[in-house]
């Protein structure tokens, strides 16, 4: 399998940590891409050029990173990342949903600080500066379930969280949301997590 | 259960139409939510302040748009329109994939033209234009995988060509003719025809 890879996307970092957990990491040949460039983004078999994309053994081309996430998740036999129904199963979707919309919410803020000044609009960074911080705000008042199984919602909960540490580093958000910072500083310790930090936007 | 939706949101569209077809909207009550009303605010079912959310009977929320559309085919009702397992399953999940990828630049590529004129990046508009003509040509190239019966994939493209066509007019459908006939003939749906805002419907 291929997976257009770039290290320092936190969807691509979802996927990868989402393939060491269940063993399949040495499976995925990691294709550099950078999405912001055209050349790579003409080469890409996504059209919209977004990373991380993967093509499969079998000539699947998936995206976005739940997409691949599940695939992948349908290819081994050990603990389901996605549990395949009930409370579990949409738990799990709806954290991941979370933490997606965290990362979408503060990549839309850090691309709009690249902005000239003179075009930069502070209303739509404190917006979406603003959504991600709700939802870590929703967090904290069901921190108390978050103990459990490294499944992808969890799993992804963790990139957000790491995501914002690394571009909102003024953001105290452990002071005021004290358990969801427990359980971050503990699950971050996985081993998946520990191998996978992001590099810094060029 | 409770659909929060905006009348034109082609995401929550897609949960409305996946509702009328599976025989079960007569247990969604759709509740629309005034963004700018301090007393209830849609951050308070979502957090990320986007529709759809879906209450569930229980008052839990659900979020987003294609785990909200699974939760609604798994419940009694039929057809099915997520295909459970195998090929099938990951064409309609590429496909949703490549609509809503296609729909949220054309979303961004709108509120760039929304901004204040001095605050307006014709660069930035570019970006996600062309997001949304790379989109529609593979789409169109893929034209002939477009027939078959409804699901997930071909619900979400249709949502965002509707928007599209709203949103930048009639265009699109220029050098895309098999794509456009294929929106043509679904659009005759009456879940289709039913969800669509009547400011959103376009002349010929």
């Amino acid at each position: 399998m291929k997976l257009r890879y770039s290290p320092s996307s936190p969807f691509v970092r979802k996927v990868v940590v989402a393939a060491m957990e269940m063993g399949l990491d040495a499976r995925i040949e990691r294709v550099a891409t950078n999405p912001m460039k055209r050349e790579d983004r003409q080469g890409s078999p996504n059209p919209l050029g977004k990373v991380p994309c993967l093509e499969t053994d079998d000539g699947l081309v998936l995206y976005d990173s739940p997409v691949i996430i599940e695939y992948l998740d349908s290819l081994h036999g050990g603990q389901k990342l996605i549990p395949g129904s009930g409370d579990a199963r949409w738990n799990a979707l709806r954290r991941q949903a979370l933490g997606d919309g965290i990362i979408e919410n503060t990549v839309l803020a850090f691309i709009e600080t690249l902005r000239k000044p003179e075009r930069r609009s502070e209303a739509w960074i404190a917006h979406n500066k603003a959504a991600a911080m709700r939802a870590v705000d929703a967090l904290e008042l069901e921190a108390d379930t978050l103990a459990g199984p490294a499944d992808v919602g969890r799993l992804t909960l963790a990139v957000a969280l790491d995501f914002i540490d690394q571009h909102n580093a003024d953001s105290d958000w452990r002071s005021t949301h004290p358990r969801l910072g427990a359980w971050f500083d503990s699950f971050r310790q996985r081993p998946s997590l520990q191998a996978t930090a992001l590099l810094p936007w060029a | 259960m409770k659909l929060v939706y905006a009348p034109r949101s082609p995401y929550a569209r897609k949960c409305r139409i996946v509702a009328i077809e599976r025989g079960i909207a007569d247990r969604l009550e759709l509740v629309t939510v005034d963004r700018d009303d301090p007393a209830a605010p849609l951050a308070a079912l979502n957090p990320l302040d986007k529709v759809p959310a879906l209450i569930r009977d229980d008052g839990r929320p659900l979020v987003d748009s294609p785990v909200i559309c699974e939760y609604l085919d798994q419940l009694p009702g039929a057809p099915l329109l997520v295909p459970a397992a195998g090929e099938a399953r990951w064409a309609a999940l590429h496909l949703q994939a490549i609509a809503d990828g296609i729909c949220d630049a054309v979303v961004l590529a709108n509120l760039e033209g929304n901004r204040a004129e001095a605050k307006r990046s014709a660069g930035a508009r570019k970006h996600q234009r062309d997001k949304v003509e790379r989109g529609l040509d593979q789409l169109e190239r893929d034209a002939a995988a477009l027939a078959g019966p409804l699901d997930i994939g071909r619900i979400a493209l249709a949502c965002t060509l509707a928007y599209e066509e709203y949103r930048f007019g009639r265009g699109w459908r220029a050098t895309r003719p098999r794509l456009a006939a294929w929106y043509d003939a679904l659009a005759q749906r009456p879940s289709l025809r039913e969800t669509l805002a009547p400011e959103m419907a376009t002349q010929a």
